[in-house]
């Protein structure tokens, strides 16, 4: 598989992956009255990189996901993956999928599951069953192979869905929401085979709106608000080294002693400050030390994705407001 | 072609573990089995014809169960994996959706053929325990049985490809039951004056399945001959009828958005 990736994307900026104005509308309610889910979703994803698809619930990433293996079929716009137009059966060949909330046959047991599924790569034989076993291990089911899945948990649920969206060792894995009821030690799982899926050069594109897991793995991350991309972009470029304010502490003082300064917060005897830059801070240590107090904690504070995709959302929300309002009087 | 085929056996496989582990196969089975004993009962009631009683009520049993059978697990093929999200981690894998139809109907077919089979060996005994001989056309009429329900279940899927489990078996019941009295539209059409009207029946005639067709009940019953030819017709028209509802189940299945 090593081999087929250096052949196909052995240069930079190869995109495994591209969305091209994608729309997409759906029938809801009783009259059956479509929604557009998604206006004109464009995005791109390179060969090797970890892609976080980002977004609040509602969102349409969902939809996206189905629209790119074929399970919706797109209004207007293209999809494209590993080059060919649409989901062809080449392409489902070197993909691996996860269902946001997976659930999977109850009659089956999980090795079963896993089978099944195998064989539909064309997997067959001992070396069908070694690759069960492997990915069992894996996923941290080894000894729960043999139970029935409706016995399984929802955890236990979604580690298996990992393990079948990796039967075929694909070339892209497409998670949708793959930390979604899983406890700390299962996402910390999950996370870590992300990057071993990463490590052996695959590419992995992922839809979450746990905004820690995302910050923590991807590369690159495009956030998706009411059916429109509001961006796509390097999480380095995003979050960066930018500092949004230094937030500073001091003890022994009492409130009106720092002329000037204005306390944020008061917590366990120390008063917190939030300062502009760097020479707002030296100023503050000395007016700190000639009013006799102690500094604390000086640190600065970079601005999170979470921080990020709330302000995001809300400019969303407040573009869309004034066009409602002007549709509503006209 | 190797992995399609790999990929259709593993879809069957699939259906068959999912209907042999459900229960409600083994209710049908159980009812089955006792509506062909009951016949025993009824055997008393008329002297001298207790072999054809047990006959015809173990026949009709069989092809009763049989379809119910192909009904209620037909209709839910397709919408349960819809509903259930199952088919979502199927069809992102290389599975075309006409072979997703066809590895469903071949697994449920492979349920009926075991049920069928497994119903006809207690019928059979239970024939050569009241002292009856097992014709030739005996077997043939079980064989009618499967083409029969190979037609019910495409039907079903036809009907599970788009609607709801209600919906799909009633619509499947009703072209079971029109099915068995199509065989009258014939005799309609030759008195009927109107050419249009004629037009239109004839038109409903071949579009809906003539499932009489494989009922010998009286035949074997009363042990008339039946020609080889007519087994063979009767092949014919179950592969071709049953291609044709798959190819509509597939596309109207197609071009369905599986939200």
């Amino acid at each position: 598989m090593e081999a087929r990736l250096t052949l196909d994307y052995h240069h930079a900026g190869m995109s495994i992956l591209r969305f091209h104005n994608v729309e997409k509308s759906l029938p809801f309610g009783f009259w059956l009255r479509k929604k557009q889910i998604l206006k004109g979703v464009s995005l791109a994803v390179e060969q090797g990189e970890i892609y976080g698809f980002l977004g609040p619930n509602g969102a349409g990433k969902t939809t996206s996901i189905k629209c790119l293996l074929g399970l919706l079929h797109p209004d207007a716009g293209e999809v494209e993956l590993f080059g060919e137009s649409g989901p062809t059966l080449a392409a489902r060949r070197r993909l691996g999928y996860l269902p946001e909330r997976p659930y999977f046959y109850p009659h089956l047991k999980g090795r079963e599951l896993l089978e099944y599924f195998g064989r539909l790569f064309g997997m067959r034989g001992a070396a069908l069953r070694k690759k069960c076993d492997d990915l069992l291990g894996l996923v941290g089911l080894p000894d729960d192979g043999e139970k029935l899945i409706g016995q399984y948990s929802k955890g236990m649920l979604q580690r298996l869905g990992v393990a079948q969206a990796l039967i075929n060792d694909p070339d892209l894995v497409i998670l949708d929401e793959p930390m979604s009821g899983l406890d700390p030690i299962g996402r910390r799982e999950v996370k870590r085979m992300i990057e071993s899926v990463k490590e052996r050069g695959a590419t992995v594109f992922f839809s979450s709106h746990i905004l820690s897991d995302a910050e923590a793995l991807c590369d690159r991350v495009c956030l998706l608000v009411d059916g429109r991309l509001q961006m796509e972009a390097p999480l380095d470029d995003l979050l960066g080294e930018r500092i949004e304010y230094w937030e500073v502490a001091c003890e022994g003082l009492d409130a009106d002693a720092l002329t000037g300064y204005q306390r944020h917060a008061v917590q366990g005897g120390l008063s917190f400050y939030r300062l502009s830059d760097e020479p707002e801070v030296d100023r503050w240590v000395d007016a700190v030390r000639q009013a006799g107090g102690r500094v604390y904690r000086v640190g600065p504070h970079r601005v999170t994705l979470e921080e990020y995709f709330v302000a995001a959302v809300q400019a969303e929300g407040e573009d869309d407001a004034p066009e409602t309002s002007a549709g509503d009087t006209s | 072609m190797i992995d399609m085929i790999d990929a259709a056996y593993a879809i069957a496989l699939n259906t068959f573990k999912e209907a042999v582990r459900d229960r409600i196969l083994a209710v049908f089975f159980l009812f089955a089995i006792l509506m062909m004993a009951s016949s025993t009962i009824l055997s008393w009631l008329t002297v001298g014809s207790e072999l054809k009683i047990v006959t015809d009520v173990g026949l009709a049993a069989e092809a009763f169960f049989a379809t119910l059978i192909a009904i209620f697990v037909g209709i839910n093929l397709v919408y349960k994996e819809v509903e259930m999200r199952t088919i979502y981690a199927v069809l992102a894998k290389p599975v075309p959706r006409w072979l997703f139809i066809v590895g469903k109907y071949l697994g449920l077919m492979a349920v009926l053929i075991v049920a069928i089979t497994l119903m006809s060996i207690f019928y059979l005994g239970l024939v050569w325990w009241k002292g009856g001989v097992l014709p030739l056309h005996l077997v043939g009429a079980l064989m009618l049985s499967v083409f029969e329900v190979s037609i019910v279940t495409a039907v079903a899927i036809v009907f599970s490809s788009f609607a709801p489990p209600i919906e799909a078996a009633i619509l499947t019941a009703g072209v079971w039951a029109v099915g068995h009295l199509t065989w009258g539209l014939t005799g309609l059409i030759e008195r009927i004056p109107s050419a249009t009207a004629g037009t239109v029946i004839g038109l409903i005639y071949y579009l809906l399945p003539d499932l009489e067709t494989f009922n010998i009940r009286a035949q074997v019953v009363h042990d008339l001959p039946v020609v080889a030819s007519y087994y063979l017709n009767a092949f014919v028209y179950t592969a071709a009828y049953t291609a044709a509802m798959l190819t509509l189940a597939v596309l109207i299945f197609r071009q369905r958005d599986l939200k």
